[in-house]
């Protein structure tokens, strides 16, 4: 069984929307860099799949040279291998033909992974488009993944609950975040052996994106106000609270 | 000169970072409100079964023991990588304050160990040590006799082969911990010089005449407690090293200790500078955020230069010892006074930049002021640091060297 993984290197998420300054529609070249969040996620399921099945575990990624080093984490974490497509594209047909490219050469892939969250701007579309160019099953929001005599056996999250899915062949995944797949810390041990895992690169193709420019990229600048109110007194201030609320048309 | 850090070792740290944040930073509400009973209901400072798991876990992810040789079941890694970890680490309540967590073993006397252990101690302390299944405790300082050793009148004599020791220690911690040694420090040759009048010795809490005295209640949260030794009689295998010539290992002990506690000292400065930063965007006072103040802005432009101008030093020195330089004294002196006063300073600060909350119970940075308070009289006040210093460097009648050609492999070949 071989399983990929894709993982990318995203700006600091813990960086408050409202802080976040844009250099040129794109991240400031501040912020810290890391493995997306739910990117994490796929990268523990696939870990977890590897040490279950004795499977291969390779982790995927489009993006620059550099992140190399922050990627490296995947391997420290349990992925064997990592490749590295190289390129700085946005538009996910580019990303998913790139990556549908890289997996069709590593060869025998039965099962990819990804977080639901992909690098086109967050638009999550990445995974479905590369599991339309391979000819694989695309579940989206999965949370839990078995393979019981050769078939996947999926959860799915979905907004009222759960759905157990089945499929046979090979299959495109985006993961969603559940306890189960937090993503498990490096031990030291691992992250000193991950430095001499392999890396491979590759020159990644530019896509056609003539067809569409991009004219600004823009966070909405979110505004707060906080007010304090007294609790000498719990009912009292309850009554204010209340006030306040209607006042301000909340209720 | 390349400053630029690893790939691993920034690993190491996101590592430290990420437990951190999963497993020590819901302790510290707790930690803070048992802190407020401990002298009433003595005891630990985090729930034991907590305690418990954040040693295993540690332990699976390989924290233990980072400084440790291989061959004693550490990582090998040496002491830099420890002060980037401890550094992580001590930037939550939890691991800061060495009573409620510590990555075992304790790196000081784990050094004094290794470097004078016999086969048999090794055996019985030094292993078990490493394996975090016993712990040990240094009692050194007595009423009389705390920086200047001197004045140490704890005495070994021998008598029938055996030695005989008689004296009382003070300011010695971890005395309630479930298994516990001291490595004891007594004279066995009063007229000698400095460099020959003490021993060291290990010694159980449980061996026959050492009694366990009053507790000693001191702010922060470490307890203390006397240790009375009465007619203690103990074998040549419970000397530690040569008999003799305790002083020297003893110093380099302290030289390691003295990097540990700036690095706690650092990775807290860190979190208390990021505190602030938080406060002064955030908070409005008529009509303009602290961020705004000019003198707030100092407060943080000060705290910043200095905490770097002390976590350089600090890398070296830990840099150095994993170079195979023991002598640390006037590296290990430097750092202690300077990061121990560097925290002080700023925890002021950003007592202040948080007005009352600041000394509230609920942030903690009055926590951190009190512990950083005894941690500039602990392992040596900083004016006899500052006395060690200028005592090398008038000696030596030339400025402090810092420089360390590096090895040109090429010649050993």
């Amino acid at each position: 069984m071989h399983i990929v993984v894709l993982a990318k290197v995203v700006p600091d998420y813990e960086v408050p929307s409202v802080d976040f300054e844009l250099v040129s529609n794109r991240a400031h070249p501040r912020y810290t860099r890391m493995i997306g969040l739910y990117d994490e996620n796929a990268i523990e399921m696939g870990v977890q799949l590897k040490e279950k099945h004795a499977a291969s575990l390779t982790i995927m990624s489009y993006g620059r040279k550099e992140d190399i080093q922050i990627l490296r984490k995947s391997i420290a974490m349990g992925g064997e291998k990592l490749v590295l497509i190289q390129g700085t594209s946005d538009d996910p047909f580019v990303i998913a033909d790139n990556l549908k490219t890289a997996i069709e050469q590593l060869g025998g892939v039965d099962l990819v992974l990804a977080g639901r969250q992909s690098a086109d701007m967050d638009r999550g579309i990445v995974p479905g488009v590369l599991g339309e160019m391979l000819g694989s099953r695309f579940i989206p929001q999965v949370s839990a993944v078995e393979n019981e005599d050769g078939a996947w056996k999926v959860s799915q999250v979905t907004e009222t609950g759960l759905r157990e899915l089945e499929f046979v062949g090979n299959g495109v995944l985006s993961i969603t975040s559940v306890p189960e797949n937090v993503p498990r810390i490096p031990a030291v041990r691992a992250i000193f052996a991950a430095k001499k895992k392999s890396v491979q690169t590759m020159s990644g193709r530019d896509g056609d994106e003539s067809w569409m420019s991009e004219v600004s990229v823009e966070i909405p600048k979110m505004e707060s106000t906080c007010e304090f109110l007294p609790v000498e007194d719990m009912n009292e201030t309850a009554m204010t609270l209340l006030k306040r609320l209607k006042e301000e048309r909340y209720l | 000169m390349d400053f630029s850090i690893s790939e691993e070792y920034m690993m190491l740290k996101e590592s430290m970072r990420e437990f951190v944040k999963r497993e020590m930073m819901p302790l510290e509400k707790g930690l803070l409100e048992r802190e407020l009973s401990l002298w009433s209901e003595p005891g630990p400072l985090i729930p034991e079964e907590d305690h418990q798991r954040l040693l295993q876990k540690t332990r699976e992810l390989g924290f233990w023991g980072l400084e440790v040789e291989e061959k004693f079941g550490g990582q090998g890694l040496g002491m830099l990588a420890k002060t980037l970890v401890v550094e992580e680490m001590c930037k939550c309540l939890v691991g800061f304050s060495p009573h409620a967590f510590t990555l075992p073993p304790d790196a000081p006397n784990l050094y004094y160990l290794n470097d004078c252990c016999s086969e048999s101690q090794r055996e019985k302390y030094f292993t078990p040590y490493c394996n975090s299944e016993i712990d040990s405790a240094m009692a050194c300082t007595e009423p009389g006799a705390g920086s200047d050793v001197s004045g140490l009148k704890t005495k070994a004599v021998r008598k029938n082969g055996k030695w005989v020791i008689n004296g009382t220690k003070t300011f010695t911690s971890k005395c309630d911990y479930p298994k516990v040694f001291f490595i004891l420090i007594a004279v066995t040759d009063p007229e000698a010089s400095s460099k020959n009048r003490f021993t060291a010795f290990l010694i159980d809490r449980e061996h026959p005449g050492v009694r366990v005295g009053r507790e000693t209640p001191v702010i922060g949260a470490m307890p203390t407690w006397d240790l009375i030794l009465e007619d203690v009689e103990v074998s040549d295998d419970a000397v530690l090293g040569e008999a003799g010539k305790a002083f020297i290992p003893l110093q380099n002990r302290f030289g390691v200790r003295r990097i540990e506690l700036a690095s706690r000292c650092t990775g807290m400065a860190e979190r208390l500078i990021q505190m602030m930063i938080d406060q002064a965007n955030n908070r409005v006072t008529f009509g303009k955020p602290l961020a705004e103040r000019g003198v707030v802005q100092n407060w943080i432009a000060d705290s910043t230069m200095e905490l770097e101008a002390v976590r350089w030093p600090l890398y070296y020195a830990a840099w150095k010892s994993d170079q195979g330089y023991k002598d640390l004294r006037i590296e290990g002196a430097s750092i202690k006074v300077a990061a121990t006063e560097m925290l002080t300073r700023v925890a002021d600060r950003a007592i202040q930049v948080h007005g009352g909350l600041g000394v509230s119970k609920e942030l903690g940075i009055e926590h951190v002021a009190r512990m950083v308070r005894i941690w500039r009289i602990l392992e040596g006040p900083s004016e006899i640091h500052r006395w060690l210093i200028s005592r090398q460097i008038l000696r030596g009648k030339k400025v402090y060297d810092p420089f360390i050609v590096e090895k040109d492999s090429s010649e050993y070949e």
